[in-house]
């Protein structure tokens, strides 16, 4: 009996999607933003900074040309889940300056902050000097002004308050050390000198984010205090494993950690977190509260080859930072 | 004019709203893959949401493959019948099963079964 061509084809909600074992759940039409997306030639997309302007929400998105340096591209949505990504790239290394040699390797990892009526983006300037950060401003989206070199190399994962402390900007980063890295705080009264640094948090011994951690979304405002969502290193035998965790920052003094969960918020567990060009990746550069339903929408870099979407409520995410085991 | 009936009959079907999966799909003679969602299903055809910029216009023919990214995708042809805004990126394309094709992919396959 011939096989009908129907019969090869089985309804696509025949998926089971089971509850998952993660506080962000995942969008069921997850990759929103693979390479099919893009308009333009480039090897894979990744990693997207997020933020909502006027009424669309917006990713800057790191895309990695063929010949291997990363540059950002603009995708812009209604509903925060179908993105359209612009024809052409918006923000490519630098040409001619100081930013020219310090972005001889590519512009990585944007996170957006919104301060004082200013859109700010602090990016990974790379080099063969090594990773340093770098800030830029924007109105449109459409150009950027750089503004300084903010760190001395090796330093990523750079990710701006969206308010002064104290009267002072404020900061999270990375610098490495080695292979490993932790994630401290540093101040600047004019966003181009920084100093009065200090850690804020160190990896953890026999835990997801025992090797290295680095800032992932902005920090965002909460009655509690600074919720951050951060990203854990694992190096395990098959090479490394990238997490998400939350962390609650005193409003105050960020550098204090008033909780932080102890297990992870997401975990790469879907095909395509799992296989990509680095696989078993989850990574953010940015997250957007939906004031009205108190939501986050959460974006992720997945296996450094596409970006994908999920959400939680706030306060799911507030209670995971001051829980110490998993009570679910 | 009047639509065929065919067209009446379908517009009358029950459209069953499913998770959005990925989807990508081709034109016929192309080789450049696009991007989208699938909308809902019904007997006789499938919507997917796609960029309006790269949709298809009525009659064209396009295969859609779902479960792209897995080891084992599946694939279906189907003929555009209309189009219709979602949002300001991206519209809804009503897609018809490509009967003739189907026909033809039987009678292919009892032909190698039968040999």
């Amino acid at each position: 009996m011939p096989v009908l061509m129907q019969d090869r084809v089985s309804p696509p909600h025949a998926k089971a999607r089971l509850v998952g074992r993660d506080v962000i759940h995942r969008w069921e039409g997850n990759p929103i933003i693979q390479l099919e997306d893009i308009p333009f030639r480039c090897n894979t997309v990744f990693n997207a900074a997020a933020i909502k302007f006027h009424d669309e929400y917006l990713l800057l998105v790191r895309v990695e040309d063929q010949r291997g340096r990363s540059i950002f591209a603009l995708a812009q949505s209604e509903d925060g889940y179908r993105f359209v990504v612009a024809p052409e790239p918006v923000m490519t290394p630098a040409e001619e300056g100081l930013f020219a040699t310090y972005e001889a390797c590519g512009i990585e990892d944007p996170r957006i902050t919104l301060l004082d009526g200013t859109y700010y983006v602090m990016y990974t300037a790379y080099s063969h000097y090594g990773p340093r950060l770098a800030l830029a401003r924007t109105d449109d989206f459409q150009t950027f002004e750089r503004i300084a070199l903010i760190s001395e190399p090796v330093n990523k994962d750079g990710a701006l308050f969206p308010k002064k402390i104290n009267g002072h900007y404020a900061r999270l980063d990375r610098p490495n050390v080695g292979s490993t890295g932790n994630i401290w705080i540093s101040y600047s009264d004019d966003l181009i000198h920084w100093g009065g640094s200090e850690v804020v948090m160190t990896t953890r011994p026999d835990h997801w984010d025992c090797s290295r951690i680095g800032a992932s979304a902005p920090p965002i405002e909460t009655e509690q205090g600074w919720l951050e969502i951060y990203h854990g290193v694992k190096e395990a035998a098959a090479g490394p494993l990238y997490r998400l965790g939350a962390v609650m920052l005193d409003l105050e003094n960020p550098a204090h950690v008033l909780g932080r969960a102890a297990i992870p918020i997401l975990t790469p567990r879907e095909y395509c977190e799992r296989v990509g060009d680095i696989g078993n990746v989850v990574f953010s550069c940015g997250a957007i509260l939906e004031e009205q339903t108190r939501e986050v929408k959460m974006y992720y870099g997945a296996a450094d080859t596409c970006i994908c979407v999920g959400t939680a409520k706030i306060d799911a995410l507030i209670k995971r930072c001051f829980e110490q085991e998993d009570s679910e | 004019m009047s639509e065929p009936a065919y067209q009446s009959e379908r517009r009358s079907e029950v459209r069953q709203t499913t998770p959005a999966d990925r989807i990508s799909w081709v034109r016929e003679r192309a080789t450049r893959t696009c991007a989208g969602w699938v909308s809902n299903v019904s007997p006789s055809g499938i919507a997917l949401i796609a960029p309006t910029r790269d949709r298809p216009t009525p009659g064209e023919r396009i295969e859609l493959t779902f479960d792209p990214e897995s080891r084992a995708p599946r694939y279906k042809r189907v003929q555009v019948v209309r189009t219709a805004p979602y949002d300001r990126f991206f519209s809804v394309i009503g897609c018809m099963e490509d009967f003739a094709e189907e026909r033809a992919g039987n009678l292919r396959e009892a032909g190698e079964q039968a040999g």
